[in-house]
């Protein structure tokens, strides 16, 4: 595996992580509470999870970037 | 010897002249709206290929009526959930039973119960579609896939910063519109519906009204696809009013390209549909539709593209155009509250127009005044006429300057917001009642 592919499936994985723990914040630890604690928890989860989907695309960003400075074209 | 009135021939003139006045004028302005819509699609000003079912259906439902026999009339009747008025109800069984009750051959959008529905099935036409592909969102649905096969998530993934923040600007009037809308008395369901409409997305209009505002989704989704025809018109006036010509000719440095691959596009998508569906379940059918198109797009499934693109995507459109044109009924139509859902209509469009060029100066200062501001528009999500709008603006002014990839990113990412957006009202609505 590449280096940069490395660092790609590590923001995979980080993303993945993120993403769903913040479904289980935002469904699962949410519902412990009520009323404004419960929309202010299931807001912060659905964030977080939100977050989690930004970091893949961050990842992917990197291996873009990457490829694009190891093409034999890059100045 | 048999009496016989001449009128009873011609019955669509007949239940003209003895309707009331409101009804009265509002057939008459309906059909000749319905002329319009029709006229203007031909002409290109508005979407052709909603505009052109739409128009003609409204002029044929409204031009229609008739007096419905007893048996059905009284079907239509019993089906319908009984108003709050008593009296009403009851001369409307006994109108419905002497066979006078005026109604159309088209369908009948308000009946709720299983027998009269199944009578009506064997009665109207179009209700068969309106029961199993448009009450329950499934035209919406095919919409969606449909510009899910069309989209490449590809322009998003290669700038997610810039589509993200552009798209989150443009959602300004879905925000703003909401508590406007409350404050002029309208209910939650009813505020949020029409605040999609800032969106720009009619499949997202569609879908929320018909979860939080089923007795409204008709003016609502009707005032909504009117308006995102003006997109394609007036937003060129909003982006000359707002951003100078100077930086509207403002040349993006060139960006080399490295392709994101289909697989990358393939797991994002499974991950991001996945996310969603688990964060937001009452607007799962949406993310599954957006979310199939892409991946079979990025599958390359030859077959499947062909089918979804071709005749799901425009036989649902034609049909959305002429059910929605159907149901512009008068005495369906005439609420009270469709003026205020027309002004409230275009406050959500402008607001997010200029929200949209708001996010995109953001961009422009930010990035150290190389982002064209112009790509903002594009964040609103009306795929792709915002993107090709900003291009056409900039074209205008400078016309080797190339802004369609950043201007696609954010438009795709707009669409991605707009269905989060109709995942968080559908939700949090409800709860606000509890």
């Amino acid at each position: 595996m590449t280096p940069a592919l490395k660092a790609s499936a590590r923001h995979w994985l980080a993303g993945i992580t993120i993403a769903f723990t913040g479904v289980a914040i935002s469904r699962l630890l949410a519902s412990g509470f009520e009323g404004r604690a419960h929309a202010l928890v299931a807001l912060t989860g659905q964030l977080v999870a939100l977050g989690g989907l930004f970091v893949i695309l961050l990842g992917i960003r990197r291996r873009l970037r990457d490829a694009l400075v190891q093409s034999p074209d890059h100045p | 010897m048999l009496s016989f009135n001449f009128l009873d021939l011609f019955q669509g003139i007949t239940t003209l002249i003895s309707s009331p006045p409101t009804i009265l004028f509002g057939r008459l302005g309906l059909i000749f709206l319905g002329a319009v819509l029709l006229y203007l699609g031909k002409k290109g000003v508005l979407e052709p290929l909603l505009m052109i079912p739409m128009g003609l259906g409204m002029i044929a439902v409204n031009a229609g009526v008739l007096f419905l026999d007893p048996t059905t009339a009284t079907h239509i009747v019993s089906g319908t959930a009984a108003g709050p008025d008593a009296a009403a109800t009851q001369q409307l069984a006994a109108q419905a039973a002497s066979g006078h009750l005026p109604g159309t051959l088209f369908m009948s959008p308000l009946v709720e119960k299983t027998d009269s529905l199944m009578y009506l099935m064997q009665v109207d036409f179009l209700q068969p579609i309106y029961t199993f592909a448009f009450s329950n969102g499934l035209i919406a649905c095919f919409v969606f896939m449909g510009i899910g096969v069309l989209l490449d998530v590809g322009f998003v993934i290669a700038r997610p910063f810039l589509s993200m923040f552009l798209a989150l600007a443009a959602e300004l009037g879905t925000v703003v519109t909401f508590p406007i809308a409350i404050a002029l008395g309208l209910n939650p369901g009813e505020a949020a519906s029409i605040a999609m409409v800032g969106g720009a997305d009619g499949p997202m209009v569609l879908f929320t009204s018909l979860t939080l505002a089923k007795h409204l989704f008709v003016p609502i989704t009707v005032v909504a696809y009117l308006y995102l025809g003006l997109t394609y018109g007036g937003y060129p006036y909003l982006i000359r009013l707002l951003v100078p010509a100077k930086l509207r000719g403002l040349k993006m440095p060139p960006k080399p390209m490295v392709k994101v691959t289909s697989d990358e596009k393939l797991a994002f998508s499974v991950v991001g549909c996945a996310v969603l569906c688990l964060l937001f379940p009452s607007a799962a059918p949406l993310f599954l539709s957006l979310f199939v198109g892409v991946a079979v797009r990025e599958s390359g499934l030859k077959y499947f593209i062909a089918v979804i693109d071709g005749p799901i995507l425009y036989g649902a459109t034609m049909f959305l155009g002429l059910l929605l044109g159907v149901l512009c009924e008068a005495s369906t139509i005439l609420d009270p509250k469709v003026l205020l859902l027309l002004v409230l209509g275009i406050i959500a469009l402008l607001l997010s127009g200029v929200g949209g060029l708001l996010g995109g100066y953001a961009a422009y200062f930010f990035s150290g005044r190389k982002i064209n501001p112009v790509i903002g528009i594009a964040g609103v999500s009306c795929v792709p006429s915002t993107a090709k709008v900003a291009q056409k603006e900039v074209s205008n002014v400078s016309p080797d300057s190339l802004i369609l990839p950043e201007a696609l990113g954010a438009n795709i990412c707009g669409v991605i917001t707009s269905a989060i957006l109709t995942g968080i009202y559908i939700t949090i609505i409800p709860l606000l009642g509890k």
